[in-house]
């Protein structure tokens, strides 16, 4: 028996590709035989048995697939022709309707991704995980069988965050100037916007000692990007960072110095940031929106107000009043307690076991099936893929 | 269920709305949507409905290329050999244009599609608009009417005041 991961796209550093390598690991200390297999996997990523879609092998009867699924890939419906016993992990998906301010092509994908799983993917796994309750009660919503579905949150080595932060960016940044920190790539439904617009009022009537630092890749083919530099300007506001793609180390030097972690996001199915900026006890401000209140479970600040002026006073509290301050931090150390490691590993195991132990093996007729599609299909993509990867190269 | 939090955030919270609402403090820095719609929707040039509708209609029925065009030659009487060499020029550079030409229908459809989303939108917004055009027409054209019956009765009304004033001033 082994099992197989499959994604759309293996990226470095982002929520799924890091779910999906924490995954592996788990699979790998239960002493099962695993892979992860993608439509395109990033140059930075070196994890071992991690392959391209086209190098896919023939099934065996006991073999497992596990599917994330997150947004509108050609391989969404292909992988409900694979004869094997079937697992989904849903990461939500962003609704298009945000990407109409950035890219028709994202707003594609999101909607493709939709329609899929309201469709052609009903009923064909034969479990499904959701990251969130929030999650969870999506795909309810959408008609799937509510005892076939298990919230385990998303597995995030948080050890991993001990390690040794930039000391360059550490000392550039620990200049006395307050940190308001935000980490997640720059899409239209995290509200940059917003953020920035909240970062203005402050700096320009309360504290001129100020910076917004935004962590996170863009688009570079998106409006979004380009129309939120517009909007700096056009603001008139300094000290508004993009980081860019930087190193991990750099990332654990920001949220070392961050004084707040602010978020706006009005979509996230999990949001791990949120879990990272606990880590290094940075205090959370964050709107109520999808599965952000129950990542925090209560703690953090959480707002159902965007008013710039009641936000800044609010960031001025958190900054100023060291009692606040440590109650927040206090109350964010107990809830990451329940995102622990060790505890979601083991809750990911229990739920594999119990799977392979309850559903049966496909039967060899069944396996004799064909999987035309899925083979055609990953092979006319990882044509395109390459050949969009040479013209990158060029 | 419903995260809730701490009471003594919820407090402080509560605290810095209060002192939100009494200072006064408004801010009037420009939303992202308000800076958006001042920089994309306010044009310099008027944008056509009919002609992007027309466009569009045409742009769909003519995003194909055909690869296979009728082989001619100017001289009429050469024909007979240069047709026969351009079929075998045009077969061997086959492998070569044909895969492009496929790319490049691709593309025009995509393009196509998205034209098609596009002026299904515009169209659906015109139609609104007509609808409510066509309403408000029907609207004004009935409070002219309104009107004018007001302006008729107020004159009867004030022949029928003058009539009285003169009865009372005992003329008839």
């Amino acid at each position: 028996m082994k099992i197989y991961q499959i994604v759309d796209v293996l990226n470095f550093g982002d929520a799924i590709g890091n779910d999906v390598i924490a995954v592996k690991h788990v699979i790998e200390e239960m002493g099962l035989q695993t892979a992860v297999y993608s439509e395109s996997i990033a140059k930075k990523v070196k994890e071992p048995n991690c392959m391209t879609l086209e190098k896919f092998p023939k099934l065996h009867e006991d073999d497992v697939v596990i599917y994330h699924m997150g947004d509108g890939s050609p391989i969404n419906e292909a992988v409900t022709h694979l004869h094997c016993r079937k697992i989904m992990i849903y990461h939500n998906i962003t609704p298009y309707e945000f990407f109409h301010l950035d890219s028709l092509i994202a707003a594609e994908s999101c909607r493709k991704g939709l329609h899929d799983v309201k469709t052609v993917m009903k009923g064909k796994f034969d479990a499904y995980i959701a990251d969130s309750e929030f999650n969870r009660s999506d795909l309810i919503r959408m008609g799937y069988p509510e005892d076939k579905i298990t919230v385990i949150p998303v597995i995030v080595p948080l050890e991993d965050y001990q390690q040794k932060p930039d000391t360059a960016m550490v000392e550039k940044l620990s200049d006395g100037i307050t940190n308001i920190v935000f980490v997640g790539r720059v899409a239209p439904n995290k509200k940059h916007e917003d953020l920035i617009r909240i970062f203005a009022y402050y700096q320009k009537n309360i504290n001129p000692d100020s910076r917004l630092i935004l962590v996170g890749s863009s688009n570079p083919a998106g409006m979004y990007f380009k129309d939120l530099q517009a909007y700096i300007e056009e603001l008139d506001v300094e000290n508004v960072i993009f980081s860019g793609h930087i190193s991990f180390a750099e990332i654990l030097a920001i949220y070392r110095t961050a004084h707040v972690f602010l978020c706006m996001s009005e979509h996230e199915g999990f949001c791990v940031p949120l879990l990272e900026a606990m880590t290094f006890d940075v205090p959370i401000i964050a709107y109520d929106a999808c599965a952000v209140p129950e990542t925090l479970g209560g703690a953090g600040v959480v707002v159902d107000s965007k008013n710039p002026v009641f936000l800044s006073k609010v960031i001025d509290g958190i900054v100023t009043r060291e009692e606040l301050r440590s109650q927040i931090i206090q109350a964010q150390r107990e809830r990451l307690q329940y995102f622990e490691y060790q505890r979601i590993k083991t809750q990911f195991q229990e739920f594999l076991q119990h799977f392979i132990a309850s559903v049966p093996p496909v039967s060899s007729e069944q396996l004799e099936k064909p999987t035309k599609d899925f083979y055609e299909i990953v092979q006319k993509n990882s044509r395109k893929q390459s050949t969009l990867n040479s013209k990158r190269e060029e | 269920m419903k995260y809730q939090n701490a009471p003594e955030i919820q407090k402080f919270l509560q605290d810095a709305l209060h002192e939100t609402k009494n200072s006064g403090e408004v801010c009037n820095l420009p939303t992202f949507q308000e800076f958006w719609e001042e920089h994309y929707s306010a044009k310099k040039e008027p944008f056509s409905e009919r002609s992007f509708l027309e466009d569009t209609e045409i742009m769909l029925s003519h995003h194909q290329l055909d690869y296979y065009q009728e082989l001619t030659s100017y001289r009429s009487g050469l024909s007979f050999i240069v047709r026969p060499i351009k079929k075998i020029i045009r077969k061997l550079n086959a492998f070569l244009f044909l895969p492009l030409v496929y790319a490049q229908n691709n593309t025009n459809l995509m393009t196509a599609k998205l034209f098609l989303h596009l002026r299904n939108y515009v169209g659906e917004d015109y139609q609104g608009r007509r609808f409510t055009e066509q309403r408000t027409r029907e609207l004004e054209l009935k409070l002219d009417t309104q009107q004018q019956i007001i302006q008729e009765l107020s004159e009867e009304v004030r022949m029928l005041k003058e009539r009285l004033d003169n009865y009372e001033g005992g003329q008839e």
